[in-house]
């Protein structure tokens, strides 16, 4: 029996637009496989469970180039997988619980599912890039220092990955730094708003393994280690600063602060992945 | 290390920094005198960064002068400036190129509304 390829379209115009976590609403084609022992009659209540509809012709204007969705990928007993773009972050438990009961239905249990979290990486005009011929001090550290510095700890972070969704759980970070006890400083004025500051607790061990990513934005800076030095060459570099919000109107509030950096000339945004999703639902 | 356009100033006026540049051949006659970069060399000396993180932008096809050499290779070359009459006269003057012509830029509906608002 062959695989069923299903069409999603998100269309803000018709009340089933896609919730980026940066809080504005856009137009964007996804697709899944649908198992073959799974009956096509149930794809509609898949798709209208994931808040978008069905689509047989091209999203108009769609901003399916520009990046990808967040995704719940159901991983079944015999082995395959359902991969299906969610419209938005707030009902994800209710969409996985949902989904999950149609795909059970032929005895083929869902034995784990994952979230993976959207992925856009190019959100200059959105967030309001303006790059001005500046440089930011790189995260190399200066002068003879041969040791290269990281910050890190444990952040209180508002997961997506919570029941309910929002809820704050402690998470490990470690961002390079041309500091030794500070956030590099190209983001030391934007990084208590954006990812916050330690907390003096530790994040439960996880036996090595990272279940859960957390959202991030991706940011590409032309840096010299003297930002005003007029001989020394310019360096581009990419670091990553955590989110500590789950709201999406501070993801971007972050994320403005951060495009008006010195040297930022690119910025892009992750969102939160969890392989564990499977134990939130009821 | 990749070729950038330092800026990139679109037909609307919004500026792109670091663009990775776009050069391909598009006939089959391979070319051993050029690769089309060193063109773009001297018409945008100042305007070309070899840089290790570039910014590529989705839904804006760049601006390209499609460029017959006297070798018979033709290529597609990006450019990152408003065509004009200067750059036309330019190649023109050139010995390396026979033909060429302008091609538009393309900002697709879903780059064009972030880039307006």
């Amino acid at each position: 029996m062959p695989k069923t390829v299903v069409s999603v379209k998100f269309v803000p115009s018709n009340g089933t637009g896609y919730l980026r976590d940066i809080n504005d609403e856009i137009p964007i084609a996804g697709r899944f496989v649908l198992p073959p022992d799974i009956p096509s009659t149930n794809i509609a209540a898949i798709v209208t469970a994931a808040g978008g509809e069905l689509s047989t012709e091209n999203v108009p204007c769609s901003d399916t180039q520009g990046g990808t969705p967040r995704r719940l990928v159901f991983i079944r007993a015999s082995g395959n997988t359902v991969s299906v773009p969610i419209s938005a972050r707030n009902d994800l438990i209710s969409a996985a619980t949902t989904i999950r009961g149609i795909l059970q239905t032929t005895g083929n249990e869902v034995v784990c599912i994952k979230l993976e979290g959207e992925f856009f990486p190019y959100l200059n005009d959105e967030l309001g890039v303006s790059y001005a011929n500046t440089f930011a001090a790189s995260h190399k550290p200066p002068g003879t220092d041969p040791k290269q510095h990281f910050w890190s700890g444990t952040i209180s972070y508002g997961s997506d990955g919570t029941n309910p969704a929002g809820g704050t759980v402690f998470v490990p970070i470690k961002a390079i730094s041309n500091n030794s006890n500070a956030p590099a400083t190209k983001f030391s004025t934007i990084w208590a708003n954006c990812v916050g500051n330690f907390v003096d607790i530790l994040a439960c061990p996880t036996g090595g393994k990272r279940v859960r990513e957390h959202r991030r934005f991706l940011v590409t800076t032309r840096t010299k280690l003297d930002p005003v030095s007029a001989t020394e060459t310019a360096q581009s570099e990419l670091n990553e600063v955590p989110v500590n919000d789950y709201a999406g109107a501070d993801i971007l509030t972050c994320g403005q602060a951060i495009a008006v950096l010195n040297g930022v000339y690119c910025v892009g945004y992750r969102g939160e992945s969890y392989s564990r999703f499977h134990k939130l639902l009821p | 290390m990749v070729l950038a356009f330092y800026s990139y100033i679109t037909d609307t006026g919004k500026i792109y920094n670091f663009l990775p540049v776009f050069i391909s051949q598009i006939n089959p006659e391979l070319s051993t005198l050029y690769t089309g970069q060193e063109l773009l060399e001297d018409l945008l000396p100042s305007n070309l960064i070899d840089i290790n993180l570039p910014c590529g932008v989705s839904g804006l096809i760049q601006r390209s002068l499609i460029v017959r050499f006297n070798d018979a290779s033709i290529f597609r070359i990006g450019y990152s400036n408003l065509f004009s009459q200067l750059l036309a006269d330019q190649l023109i003057a050139d010995p390396r190129v026979d033909l060429f012509t302008f091609s538009g830029e393309i900002i697709q509906y879903s780059r064009l509304k972030k880039l307006l608002t």
